[in-house]
């Protein structure tokens, strides 16, 4: 049904409307400023910091402000931008802002236009950046579906954070919430992992070495290989990880094993049965950056972790944080291909609803040239991936990084052939975990490497692209 | 048990509740609700258990659990039927005699009545009681005559007659119709029109629609609701099922703070028995209709009382506001049409049906309909719930029914309406109590909070404390709420501790009107009353602090000094040995001095010099006089003792 039209006019000037758009979207078309904090096209209107207040007249000729973000067009509605009261009631919000957060240019610029300079009011925390706008948490729920972080407390007390404080479980570090905020605050990254361009240098820097690939990152070797374990395609990952503990590379890894059935979590290996344990891609997305915190307080030092980009993005900004406070912690990053993660509940219901097959009995799953690949009871079931969209882990479509490129190695069957891992060296570090260890070579395929990480690249970009559009970022 | 099917399958239960009651046979009626059980009650009932034994009783007395009466500071309070003899503040150590005299030779006891402290004169009956001789309890009444625990009481009083007659005598447009002409207006605060509320739901898009129940009192000392919703859960519980019979829903949600166990647990008990007999459930009484409730307990945010916040916590999430620009009797919980009411609006629905709504109508005054429950608190003489009928005089409650203020004290002013309600000084004492006669004073009615004040309390210190309860009870999401009352506690913290400037009226003023335009939902809209009122009745307090860094009530501490007058002291040692931090210098018969430096303003020395001297003083805008010299301390005293 085609929305009505209605009239109304915004600062005197008659304008046309489909009924159900806010006052700010009609005043947008028609090219009248009004000003915005919490708000993002691209996200539900929250109304939260007020400043886009109008004042208006409905066709009982009451007055009232109203925000013109959540306020819908209505026929015979006069709205004014500019009013006296209009004017008052935004200093003096902006005014507020500007002595919470001081040192805000942001604020401090929205808040001139406004006529305020120095606030008359108390300045509590010279340092706070964050004016609780809501806008990383809503992007984080709304769009990105990962709900890492949220509001805790109320009143006065509240804040932005991961659950209870602590380094997030959850958060892909897909940089939307650091992307949308207009304060460029540093609260978000307290607990969670956002990286953006930037952040990426200086990890690249700090940790890795070689000539940069605008596709797959920073490498100083790429090759296929195959060890002699039988894991997933080369058992690449396996074999690092066993000849790094048994050479004393690491006291310790993270690796992600099956549950119950199929479903997997992340535990601790400390030794080479349990390394063996986890061997197989699960390509589910796990709780992993809390068993970290774990192994340092149990006073580990040297730790291996198996992750995908997600993960490597997440443990590479935890390690910069560990590494003010202890400077003698080695971490070393083994990063997985990832097109995408599943969500085991939901690839459980996919499989059983498209081949037949109850997943937690599966001996082996596999995702080879687009397809899913299932092993059970000795056969063989298949689809093509794309079947499977439904039970895709919520944010994966956001990344932009197939091949974990912030790692110290990275392996992967994509660019290899059958019974390979493609292995691409990033660092000293994953130069180090190579020596010593036999595996058979052979040429990879980085065409097929870039072919997928473009892939990936464009998909984030165009689900990025609507949070990007407005011009406030 | 069998469902009710009709009127007549209820009718015909209610006579037999009566046929098996007698109604000269002896009972005690006795209140178990949360203010008497503080008091003590649980320990009466063991006592009239055993007595009944020990005196032979057993099994002849029935002993009825009820909810409160209002009156809970003279609780625990009991009822002896069937002479209907009151009695007040009841101990355990009571309960042998009130079974040997009242039971067994009904004869009263005197000592147990309530006192009338201005007169004097016992009170045998509630009638007797000034407190409760002004008051028109409609709906509070019952609560005493009802057990909560058991639906027969609440059929035996014609409990469901209105809800039957809702269903098979009227259709949902004539129970509309009969609500919106009764004028019944939300008893929650807002004072929306009931009806048009109503109407709006059902005229709505969108199924399923709801109805709520708002049980999420959080007005310190407030707790109309809860009295209510413990002592007679089947008044709102019918008034609830008539209403979404009228409004086309099927489906409601009794929203309870958490902290109210035996609310929670009596209004869970009645809605078991309520199923049990087919008022509640498929085809209620028969009727075709079917309505079911779920109970939704709170965890005990202020701002979850709102009611777009509320809807919000009831989808699980964080109780937050949104904005209401579509009414959530549009597009609530679920973004479906929604109806909340207030506990006490929907108790006065069966009341509306039965009664009529012109009957309702002729209560109250013409834009403010019915009774209203205040919480009525502070410096009043009698303290408690109090229902009087809408428009009764400010005056009237305080002095008639609160019996007046405490200690001979001069009246300073009251508060309606809870943290953001507003303090109305004496000048406007003959003000009706209805919705709009308090806005135009700049309070509001909110949902029943009145707090009395004397002339001992500083208005500067009140707004600082209801601003800070906002402080602490705002969600914050916006920024005139948490960042203005941050700001504007900020600076009444200064002003109430002498660093007050200039212009701190002025900022005030800016906040206040700020977050009265801006904010997201009412209760940040009305959060400034406190400081607007105050300032508005009482701006010369304020530049008393911020001027002269004076306060005129004696109040803050940081503004006054506690001053031994070597005039009256008679050099007692009380002061001298009660002061926690040995401020106070001085031995038998040499006058007292107060260390200044030392002193932290507790206000014990005030507090224990004995009324005849009245030795201590407390200074404020003046300098503290330079103590007696030495030699001139020692007093000599006469015969009496007293001080020459």
């Amino acid at each position: 049904m085609e929305a009505k039209e209605v009239t109304l006019k915004i600062d005197g000037e008659e304008v046309k409307a489909k009924e159900g758009e806010t006052i700010l979207e009609v005043a947008k078309k028609v090219g009248v400023e009004i000003p915005t904090l919490c708000h993002n096209s691209a996200l539900k209107p929250f109304g939260s910091c007020r400043v886009c207040s109008v004042e208006i007249t409905d066709t009982r000729g009451r007055k009232k402000i109203v925000t013109s973000c959540n306020y819908s067009a209505k026929e015979g509605l006069e709205v004014s931008t500019k009013s006296e009261k209009v004017l008052k009631t935004r200093r003096l919000l902006l005014e507020l802002l500007l002595a919470r957060c001081p040192k805000v240019t942001k604020i401090q610029d929205l808040a001139k236009e406004y006529g305020v300079e120095k606030p008359r009011f108390w300045i509590d925390d010279i340092e706070e950046d964050c004016i609780l706008c809501g806008l990383c948490t809503r992007v984080c729920e709304e769009r990105i579906g990962v709900y890492a972080i949220n509001f805790a407390n109320r009143g006065t007390e509240r804040e932005v954070t991961a659950p209870y404080n602590r380094f997030s479980d959850d958060c892909i570090g897909c940089g939307a919430c650091a992307i949308v905020c207009p304060t460029n605050s540093q609260r978000i990254q307290i607990y969670t992992y956002p990286t953006l361009p930037e952040d990426i240098e200086k990890i690249e820097q700090q940790f890795l070495k070689g000539t940069k690939n605008e596709h797959f990152g920073v490498y100083n070797d790429v090759f296929a290989a195959k060890s002699s374990i039988s894991g997933q395609d080369g058992g690449v990952a396996t074999a690092l990880l066993i000849s790094g503990m048994q050479r004393g590379l690491f006291d310790s890894a993270i690796v992600v094993q099956k549950t119950d059935g199929y479903n997997s979590e992340a535990i601790i290996a400390e030794n080479v049965d349990d390394i063996m344990k986890a061997k197989g891609t699960k390509y589910l997305r796990v709780k992993m950056m809390s068993k970290l915190g774990e192994l340092i307080n149990k006073g580990k030092k040297k730790i291996a972790i198996v992750g995908t980009a997600c993960e490597v993005r997440a443990a590479r900004k935890i390690q910069k944080i560990l590494l003010k406070e202890f400077p003698d912690i080695e971490i070393t990053l083994i990063g997985l291909f990832c097109f995408e993660a599943f969500d085991y509940e939901k690839l459980k219901e996919e499989t059983k609803k498209l081949l037949g097959v109850d997943l937690d009995k599966a001996e082996k799953t596999q995702i080879h040239k687009g397809k899913y690949i299932v092993q059970f009871d000795g056969k063989e079931y298949s689809c093509k991936v794309k079947e499977l969209h439904n039970a895709i882990e919520n944010g994966c479509a956001y990344c932009d990084d197939f091949t974990a490129k912030l790692a110290d190695i990275s392996v992967g069957s994509v660019g290899s052939p059958e019974g390979y891992s493609t292995v691409i060296v990033r660092s000293d570090a994953g130069k180090k975990l190579l020596e010593g260890l036999d595996l058979a070579k052979e040429g990879a395929n980085t065409e097929e490497v870039t072919k997928l990480s473009i892939f990936k690249k464009k998909r984030a970009s165009k689900k990025f692209a609507p949070i990007l559009q407005d011009p406030q970022v | 048990m069998e469902l009710l099917q009709s009127p007549f399958d209820l009718e015909k239960l209610r006579k037999s509740i009566l046929a098996k009651k007698d109604p000269n046979a002896p009972a005690i009626a006795i209140c178990v609700s949360t203010g008497c059980e503080a008091l003590g009650v649980k320990g009466d009932l063991k006592a009239f258990e055993e007595q009944l034994k020990k005196q032979g009783l057993e099994g002849k007395v029935e002993i009825r659990e009820t909810g409160c009466l209002g009156f809970c500071e003279k609780g625990p309070r009991i009822v002896i039927y069937p002479d209907e003899i009151f009695y007040f503040q009841v101990k355990a150590t009571d309960v042998p005699d009130i079974v040997s005299k009242t039971l067994k030779n009904k004869e009263a006891i005197e000592r147990l009545f309530y006192v009338d402290p201005i007169t004097g004169k016992p009170a045998r009956n509630l009638s007797e009681i000034p407190f409760y001789k002004y008051q028109n309890r409609l709906l509070l009444d019952s609560n005493a005559k009802v057990d909560p625990k058991k639906i027969e009481d609440y059929i035996a009083l014609g409990g469901y007659t209105a809800l039957a007659r809702s269903l098979y005598e009227m259709t949902p447009e004539q129970v509309l119709e009969e609500v919106k002409r009764s004028k019944l207006r939300g008893r929650g605060g807002g004072g929306f029109p009931t009806g048009r509320k109503w109407e709006s739901t059902r005229n709505a898009e969108g199924e399923p629609k709801y109805v709520i129940v708002n049980c999420d009192e959080g007005d310190p000392g407030a707790f109309m609701n809860r009295a209510l919703m413990e002592g007679n859960p089947h008044s709102i519980l019918e008034g609830l099922i008539i209403g979404a019979y009228a409004i086309g829903s099927h489906e409601g949600f009794i929203y309870v703070r958490q902290e109210y166990p035996l609310a929670v647990e009596n209004m869970q008990i009645a809605l078991e028995q309520a199923e049990k007999y087919g008022i509640l459930g498929n085809s209620i009484l028969g009727s075709g209709f079917d309505f079911k409730v779920k109970i939704h307990k709170g965890a005990g945010a202020f701002v979850s009382g709102e009611s777009s916040a509320l809807m919000t916590a009831i989808e699980g999430k964080v109780g937050e506001p949104r904005p209401k620009y579509v009414h959530t009797s549009e597009r609530g919980v679920w973004d479906k049409p929604s109806t909340l009411n207030n506990v006490e609006t929907w108790a006065n629905i069966p009341l509306i049906i039965n009664k009529g709504a012109k009957w309702f109508a002729s209560i109250g005054t013409e834009g403010s309909t019915g009774t209203k429950i205040f919480a009525l608190a502070g410096k009043v003489n009698n303290t408690g719930l109090v229902e009087v009928p809408m428009g009764m005089t400010l005056r009237d409650i305080v002095y008639k029914i609160g019996g007046g203020i405490r200690n001979g004290k001069k009246f300073k002013g009251v508060q309606t309406g809870g943290p953001s309600g507003g303090v109305i000084p004496e000048k406007y004492l003959d003000s009706p109590v209805d919705f709009d006669e308090l806005a135009k004073l700049g309070s509001i009615m909110g949902s029943g909070g009145m707090i009395v004040m004397d002339e001992d309390t500083c208005m500067v210190d009140v707004a600082r404390y209801f601003v800070n309860f906002l402080c602490d009870e705002s969600c914050g999401k916006c920024v005139p709420c948490r960042e203005g009352l941050k700001q504007a506690r900020k600076i009444l913290d200064d002003i109430v501790t002498g660093k007050g400037k200039e212009d701190d009226i002025e900022k005030l003023k800016d906040i206040a009107e700020a977050t009265s335009a801006a904010a997201l939902c009412a209760l940040g809209q009305t959060s400034a009353n406190p400081m607007l009122t105050t300032m508005r009745y009482f701006k010369d307090e304020y530049e008393a602090h911020i001027k002269e860094k004076r306060c005129p009530a004696l109040v803050c501490k940081n503004l006054i000094s506690y001053y031994v007058d070597p005039a009256k002291c008679a050099a007692c040692t009380l002061c001298f040995r009660n002061c926690p931090v040995n401020a106070i210098e001085g031995e038998r018969g040499k006058i007292h001095i107060i260390d200044q430096a030392k002193c932290t303003k507790c206000g014990t020395c005030f507090d224990v010099c004995p009324p005849a001297f009245r030795a201590i003083r407390k200074l404020s805008g003046e300098p503290v006089p330079p103590p007696i010299p030495e030699k001139n301390r020692w007093i000599k005293k006469d015969k009496k003792g007293a001080a020459n």
